[in-house]
Protein backbone atom coordinates (compact mmCIF):
# COMPACT_ATOMS: atom_id res chain seq x y z
CA UNK A 1 0.00 0.00 0.00
CA UNK A 2 1.59 3.25 -0.91
CA UNK A 3 1.72 5.77 1.77
CA UNK A 4 -1.22 8.29 -0.17
CA UNK A 5 -3.25 5.01 0.29
CA UNK A 6 -2.02 4.53 4.18
CA UNK A 7 -2.85 8.34 4.85
CA UNK A 8 -6.69 8.24 3.84
CA UNK A 9 -6.97 5.02 5.23
CA UNK A 10 -5.70 5.82 8.58
CA UNK A 11 -7.69 9.43 8.47
CA UNK A 12 -11.05 7.02 8.03
CA UNK A 13 -9.83 4.91 10.49
CA UNK A 14 -9.33 8.22 13.12
CA UNK A 15 -13.24 9.50 11.83
CA UNK A 16 -14.44 5.92 12.79
CA UNK A 17 -12.97 5.54 15.99
CA UNK A 18 -14.18 9.33 17.30
CA UNK A 19 -17.36 8.50 15.57
CA UNK A 20 -17.80 4.89 18.11
CA UNK A 21 -16.22 6.92 21.03
CA UNK A 22 -18.75 10.08 21.11
CA UNK A 23 -21.79 7.41 20.46
CA UNK A 24 -20.53 5.27 22.68
CA UNK A 25 -19.94 7.34 25.81
CA UNK A 26 -23.46 9.36 24.51
CA UNK A 27 -25.16 5.63 25.11
CA UNK A 28 -23.23 4.42 28.21
CA UNK A 29 -23.79 7.37 30.38
CA UNK A 30 -27.22 8.55 28.76
CA UNK A 31 -28.44 5.05 29.86
CA UNK A 32 -27.26 5.54 32.91
CA UNK A 33 -28.17 9.23 33.19
CA UNK A 34 -31.48 7.77 32.40
CA UNK A 35 -31.80 4.83 35.79
CA UNK A 36 -31.19 8.77 37.96
CA UNK A 37 -33.73 9.95 35.78
CA UNK A 38 -36.33 7.16 36.87
CA UNK A 39 -38.39 7.33 39.58
CA UNK A 40 -37.59 4.97 42.17
CA UNK A 41 -39.25 1.12 41.83
CA UNK A 42 -40.06 1.52 37.94
CA UNK A 43 -38.52 -0.88 35.60
CA UNK A 44 -35.41 0.15 34.21
CA UNK A 45 -33.85 -2.50 32.84
CA UNK A 46 -33.88 -1.37 29.36
CA UNK A 47 -32.21 1.33 30.10
CA UNK A 48 -28.98 -0.65 32.14
CA UNK A 49 -29.21 -3.27 29.01
CA UNK A 50 -28.49 0.10 26.40
CA UNK A 51 -26.23 1.72 29.01
CA UNK A 52 -23.81 -1.39 29.13
CA UNK A 53 -23.86 -1.74 25.39
CA UNK A 54 -22.72 1.42 24.99
CA UNK A 55 -20.09 0.93 27.84
CA UNK A 56 -18.89 -2.12 25.82
CA UNK A 57 -18.60 0.13 22.31
CA UNK A 58 -16.87 2.75 24.15
CA UNK A 59 -14.25 0.85 25.51
CA UNK A 60 -14.10 -1.50 21.95
CA UNK A 61 -13.36 2.14 20.79
CA UNK A 62 -10.65 2.84 23.41
CA UNK A 63 -9.08 -0.29 22.17
CA UNK A 64 -9.80 0.66 18.58
CA UNK A 65 -7.97 4.40 19.54
CA UNK A 66 -4.89 2.61 20.88
CA UNK A 67 -4.51 0.56 17.77
CA UNK A 68 -4.78 3.50 15.42
CA UNK A 69 -2.28 5.37 17.36
CA UNK A 70 0.06 2.13 17.07
CA UNK A 71 -0.69 2.05 13.15
CA UNK A 72 0.25 5.81 13.01
CA UNK A 73 2.78 5.03 14.54
CA UNK A 74 4.11 2.18 12.38
CA UNK A 75 3.17 4.27 9.35
CA UNK A 76 5.38 7.42 10.84
CA UNK A 77 2.08 9.29 9.88
CA UNK A 78 2.35 11.52 12.96
CA UNK A 79 3.26 14.97 11.72
CA UNK A 80 0.66 14.21 8.94
CA UNK A 81 -2.20 13.52 10.47
CA UNK A 82 -1.50 16.19 13.17
CA UNK A 83 -0.65 18.52 11.17
CA UNK A 84 -1.64 22.52 11.52
CA UNK A 85 -5.04 22.36 9.92
CA UNK A 86 -6.02 19.10 12.05
CA UNK A 87 -4.42 20.93 15.16
CA UNK A 88 -6.35 24.26 14.35
CA UNK A 89 -9.64 22.14 14.21
CA UNK A 90 -8.90 20.52 17.53
CA UNK A 91 -8.34 23.71 18.94
CA UNK A 92 -11.67 24.86 17.69
CA UNK A 93 -13.49 22.06 18.74
CA UNK A 94 -12.23 22.26 22.39
CA UNK A 95 -13.58 25.91 22.50
CA UNK A 96 -16.49 24.69 20.87
CA UNK A 97 -17.47 22.00 23.38
CA UNK A 98 -16.03 24.69 26.52
CA UNK A 99 -18.86 27.01 25.19
CA UNK A 100 -21.02 24.26 24.78
CA UNK A 101 -20.71 23.61 28.43
CA UNK A 102 -20.70 26.66 29.79
CA UNK A 103 -24.12 27.20 28.33
CA UNK A 104 -25.29 24.28 29.17
CA UNK A 105 -23.69 24.88 32.86
CA UNK A 106 -25.84 28.28 32.85
CA UNK A 107 -28.93 26.88 31.29
CA UNK A 108 -29.12 23.74 34.21
CA UNK A 109 -28.06 26.42 36.95
CA UNK A 110 -30.78 28.56 35.77
CA UNK A 111 -33.60 25.77 36.06
CA UNK A 112 -32.42 24.56 39.05
CA UNK A 113 -33.80 27.82 40.37
CA UNK A 114 -37.20 27.09 39.76
CA UNK A 115 -37.31 22.56 39.46
CA UNK A 116 -34.79 20.86 42.15
CA UNK A 117 -32.25 18.88 40.00
CA UNK A 118 -30.21 16.47 41.84
CA UNK A 119 -26.30 17.14 41.91
CA UNK A 120 -25.54 13.56 40.23
CA UNK A 121 -27.91 14.21 37.72
CA UNK A 122 -26.27 17.43 36.61
CA UNK A 123 -23.19 16.04 37.20
CA UNK A 124 -23.50 13.81 35.00
CA UNK A 125 -24.92 16.11 32.25
CA UNK A 126 -22.66 17.95 32.47
CA UNK A 127 -19.56 15.18 31.75
CA UNK A 128 -21.50 13.98 28.52
CA UNK A 129 -21.53 17.46 27.43
CA UNK A 130 -17.67 17.53 28.06
CA UNK A 131 -16.71 14.44 26.66
CA UNK A 132 -19.63 14.10 23.45
CA UNK A 133 -19.62 18.01 22.49
CA UNK A 134 -15.91 18.25 21.60
CA UNK A 135 -15.86 15.23 19.54
CA UNK A 136 -19.13 15.87 17.97
CA UNK A 137 -17.37 19.55 17.16
CA UNK A 138 -14.12 17.95 15.40
CA UNK A 139 -16.31 15.71 13.46
CA UNK A 140 -18.73 18.42 11.89
CA UNK A 141 -15.03 20.54 11.29
CA UNK A 142 -13.33 18.03 9.79
CA UNK A 143 -16.07 16.60 7.27
CA UNK A 144 -14.33 15.65 4.32
CA UNK A 145 -14.72 18.00 1.65
CA UNK A 146 -14.43 16.44 -1.78
CA UNK A 147 -11.42 16.33 -3.78
CA UNK A 148 -10.25 18.47 -6.76
CA UNK A 149 -8.26 16.90 -9.40
CA UNK B 1 -9.89 29.50 9.23
CA UNK B 2 -7.78 32.09 11.01
CA UNK B 3 -9.27 35.74 11.03
CA UNK B 4 -8.12 38.02 7.56
CA UNK B 5 -5.70 40.31 8.72
CA UNK B 6 -7.28 44.38 8.41
CA UNK B 7 -10.21 43.20 6.13
CA UNK B 8 -8.21 41.45 3.65
CA UNK B 9 -8.44 37.44 2.48
CA UNK B 10 -5.69 35.57 1.09
CA UNK B 11 -6.25 33.88 -2.18
CA UNK B 12 -4.12 31.74 -3.76
CA UNK B 13 -3.30 30.14 -6.97
CA UNK B 14 -2.47 26.50 -5.61
CA UNK B 15 -5.34 24.71 -7.66
CA UNK B 16 -3.75 25.89 -11.04
CA UNK B 17 0.14 25.95 -9.99
CA UNK B 18 -0.27 22.18 -8.80
CA UNK B 19 -2.19 21.34 -12.64
CA UNK B 20 0.95 22.67 -13.83
CA UNK B 21 3.02 20.33 -12.12
CA UNK B 22 1.02 17.57 -12.97
CA UNK B 23 0.06 16.96 -8.96
CA UNK B 24 -2.82 15.67 -7.56
CA UNK B 25 -3.88 16.78 -4.21
CA UNK B 26 -2.21 14.12 -2.44
CA UNK B 27 0.72 14.25 -4.29
CA UNK B 28 1.50 17.38 -3.20
CA UNK B 29 0.24 16.89 0.48
CA UNK B 30 2.63 14.15 0.96
CA UNK B 31 5.75 16.44 -0.35
CA UNK B 32 5.00 19.56 2.03
CA UNK B 33 3.85 16.50 5.21
CA UNK B 34 0.08 17.02 5.81
CA UNK B 35 -2.92 15.34 4.50
CA UNK B 36 -4.98 15.35 1.22
CA UNK B 37 -7.44 17.87 3.38
CA UNK B 38 -5.20 20.24 4.38
CA UNK B 39 -4.45 21.24 0.66
CA UNK B 40 -7.89 20.90 -0.14
CA UNK B 41 -9.13 23.53 2.75
CA UNK B 42 -6.15 26.16 1.33
CA UNK B 43 -7.24 25.29 -2.22
CA UNK B 44 -10.78 26.22 -1.38
CA UNK B 45 -10.00 29.03 0.84
CA UNK B 46 -11.22 27.44 3.97
CA UNK B 47 -7.94 27.21 5.55
CA UNK B 48 -5.05 30.10 6.12
CA UNK B 49 -2.17 28.03 6.39
CA UNK B 50 0.86 29.31 8.43
CA UNK B 51 3.96 30.50 7.16
CA UNK B 52 5.61 27.49 7.26
CA UNK B 53 3.88 25.87 5.53
CA UNK B 54 3.24 28.75 2.30
CA UNK B 55 6.80 28.60 2.19
CA UNK B 56 7.31 24.39 1.79
CA UNK B 57 3.76 24.53 -0.63
CA UNK B 58 6.01 27.51 -3.08
CA UNK B 59 8.93 25.39 -2.23
CA UNK B 60 7.26 21.65 -4.07
CA UNK B 61 5.78 24.08 -6.46
CA UNK B 62 9.12 25.41 -7.73
CA UNK B 63 8.22 29.05 -7.41
CA UNK B 64 8.21 31.89 -5.09
CA UNK B 65 5.53 32.29 -1.88
CA UNK B 66 4.16 35.23 -3.51
CA UNK B 67 3.44 33.41 -6.87
CA UNK B 68 0.94 31.10 -4.96
CA UNK B 69 -0.65 33.47 -2.13
CA UNK B 70 -1.79 36.90 -2.68
CA UNK B 71 -3.89 39.60 -0.52
CA UNK B 72 -7.26 40.36 -1.82
CA UNK B 73 -9.59 42.92 -0.86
Amino acid sequence: MDREQDIARLLRMRDRVILASAIGFLVWQGGWLATDLVAPGRPMTLAVIVSAAGGLAWVAATIALFLYYRQVRQARAEAELNDELACYRQNRAFLIGYWILAGALAGLLGIEAFIEIDSGVLLRSLVILAVVAPLTAFMWLDRDPEETP
Amino acid sequence: MTPPAGGAQLANSLRELRARNGLTQAQLAERVGVTRKTINTVENRVFVPSTILALKLAGALGVSVEEVFRLEG
